[in-house]
């Protein structure tokens, strides 16, 4: 059961859109609590669990200077990203900036693929990002697009020359 | 509203001479049918029909233009873009209006009002410009008159923003079946994980348990087709008839991905006025928006698999434990469950409609006409 908040969220995304009054709409959780039935969803708008979860102190200076970025990680290697725009919207477009950064001893990144797909649907997106190296250790993915509300995970492949490329994921809550 | 694909989208006398050609027959094979033919204003656009009829029969359900500009790809499997390549694709169909391009821009360029509306809307003579490029800009200005058809305020627009100022009598107005079956849509039926946003529909495809197969014998993939089809068209958002020079509204056709889980899958189509626009699906199979609920209600996976069979499950094969790439499951809605989602589906029509949009040409006694360019006539 989906909670007064996730409804908010949904009423919000179906105001006209001559008449752009969606702020209005979250203010209303408490009186949409009788068309759901349920208590108010807690979760943050992208909560960030990962394979690895990057938790290390160490790998905070990755990507340091994308003010806002998430962090995951493989055996190897710390992903810092950040969306552009940072608030991912259901049925927008979207860009990721990326630092892949080697964790000490591991060669550097050579490429990264990222994908995403909703694991408790079954499905992933109906787009294919293109990714560009825009710097040293850094990436740019375009073209992504969620096309659908709830839990996705963002997939990270990382190579590192002719290696097996490593992967890391990142959950992702789209309302 | 802007397009930054078609210069003249916003433009009044683009829609006015848009709107024109949006019921002139001669733009068919033979002078016989136009775009009004199957999207019948006096029946929100549609024509009331399981599948189309142009000038053969056709496999698909006609949908509604109103409120078209929203969307993100066009038609039952996005074979198209935009608003303005939309509307070229019916011209070519044999089925439908059965022209060509260089039929149609021989007719603009030798009709006198259609010459003259065409240099007053862009600038210049059709006979200074190739066949194709004429088509495209018919195209626009064809989609410069749709964008103006938005349908209007709801009940449940009202119930909304009551909700948003706390105005409880209000709030008492939209029927309790209706609140009953909003809970519904949101809550066990899930069917705002599809039909989101303003427009009820996140502008992409599902599978949807109808078979791909159809009566004839042959075939309808529907996405997966639609998606090679918007790749190989010339009239793209990455094609040179695109006045984006920027490029960026072309981004989803340059990102979409061929996969398989396109096999069978078709649009989601938006539900304002849905009460007003039966029969549904993409193939008209189902008359009532009762029957439509009960479909989704009794679906399983196994009907979900036979209606569109995976390349690697074919019928008779295994059944994998869940369809790829389909959200949907067996709800067992009772019959007031059914009901009141359907009286939910009622309140998105719009409480007032707009005036019966022909032109003066071709209007009926009482008919108005929707927009007027300033422009000197024509003809």
């Amino acid at each position: 059961m989906r909670g007064a908040a996730a409804h908010a969220g949904w009423l919000r995304r179906t105001a006209r859109l001559d008449r752009p009054a969606w702020l209005a709409w979250l203010a209303c959780a408490a009186g949409l609590a009788l068309l759901s039935g349920a208590a108010p969803l807690l979760a943050a708008d992208a909560p960030a669990t990962a394979s690895g979860a990057a938790a290390a102190s160490g790998s905070a200076a990755c990507g340091a200077d994308l003010a806002g970025a998430r962090r995951t990680e493989t055996a190897r290697h710390v992903i810092a990203w950040r969306a552009d725009p940072q608030k991912i919207l259901v049925g927008r477009h979207f860009a990721i900036d990326i630092v892949a950064c080697a964790k000490p001893g591991a060669p550097a990144a050579s490429g990264i693929a990222v994908d995403a797909r909703m694991p408790s649907h079954g499905h992933g997106m109906n787009y294919k990002a293109g990714i560009k190296p825009v710097g040293e250790n850094r990436y740019r993915a375009e073209g992504l697009l969620f096309h659908m509300p709830g839990s996705w995970e963002l997939v990270f492949d990382v190579r590192s020359g002719g290696d097996k490329p490593e992967r890391a994921t990142q959950a992702v809550m789209v309302r | 509203m802007s397009d930054a694909s078609n210069r003249v989208a916003a433009s009044a006398r683009a829609a006015a001479f848009g709107q024109r050609l949006f019921f002139d027959t001669r733009l068919s094979n033979g002078g016989t049918i136009s775009c009004a033919s199957c999207h019948v204003p006096e029946w929100h656009w549609t024509d009331r029909r399981p599948t189309a009829t142009g000038l053969a029969d056709t496999d698909r359900n006609t949908p509604s233009v109103a409120n078209a500009r929203f969307n993100r790809w066009f038609g039952w499997a996005g074979a198209t873009d935009s608003l303005w390549s939309a509307s070229l694709r019916p011209f070519a169909d044999p089925r439908e209006m059965g022209n060509s391009e260089r039929h149609v821009a021989a007719l603009v360029r030798s009709q006198p009002d259609l010459e003259c509306s065409y240099r007053q809307v862009f600038g210049r003579s059709p006979a200074a410009v190739e066949d194709d490029k004429v088509l495209a800009d018919i195209g626009k200005a064809l989609a410069a008159f749709q964008a103006t058809l938005v349908t209007g305020r709801t009940p449940f627009d009202d119930f909304r923003d009551a909700l948003a100022r706390g105005d409880r009598a209000a709030q008492a107005r939209y029927p309790e079946a209706a609140k009953r079956g909003l809970r519904l849509f949101v809550g066990r039926a899930q069917c705002n994980l599809c039909h989101l946003g303003p427009q009820f529909s996140n502008g992409e495809f599902d599978q949807v348990g109808i078979p791909v197969r159809r009566p004839d014998g042959r075939y309808d993939w529907g996405r997966y087709d639609g998606i090679k089809a918007v790749q190989a068209s010339r009239f793209s958002l990455l094609g040179r008839f695109s006045d984006d020079r920027k490029g960026t509204t072309g981004e989803s056709t340059r990102r979409v991905a061929l996969t398989v889980e396109a096999y069978g899958q078709f649009k989601v189509p938006g539900l304002r006025n849905v009460a007003l626009t039966a029969p549904y699906m993409h193939d008209g199979s189902i008359i009532t928006l009762a029957d439509v609920v009960r479909h989704y209600s009794t679906i399983t996976d196994e009907k979900l698999i036979l209606a569109a069979p995976h390349p690697h499950a074919e019928p008779g094969e295994e059944l994998p434990a869940r369809p790829t790439g389909s959200l949907l499951r067996t709800l067992n809605l009772d019959a007031r469950e059914i009901a009141d989602l359907v009286a939910f589906l009622h309140t998105l029509t719009e409480t007032r409609a707009g005036p019966i949009r022909r032109p003066p040409t071709a209007a009926p006694a009482g008919g108005t006409q929707l927009v007027r360019s300033g422009a000197k006539p024509c003809g």
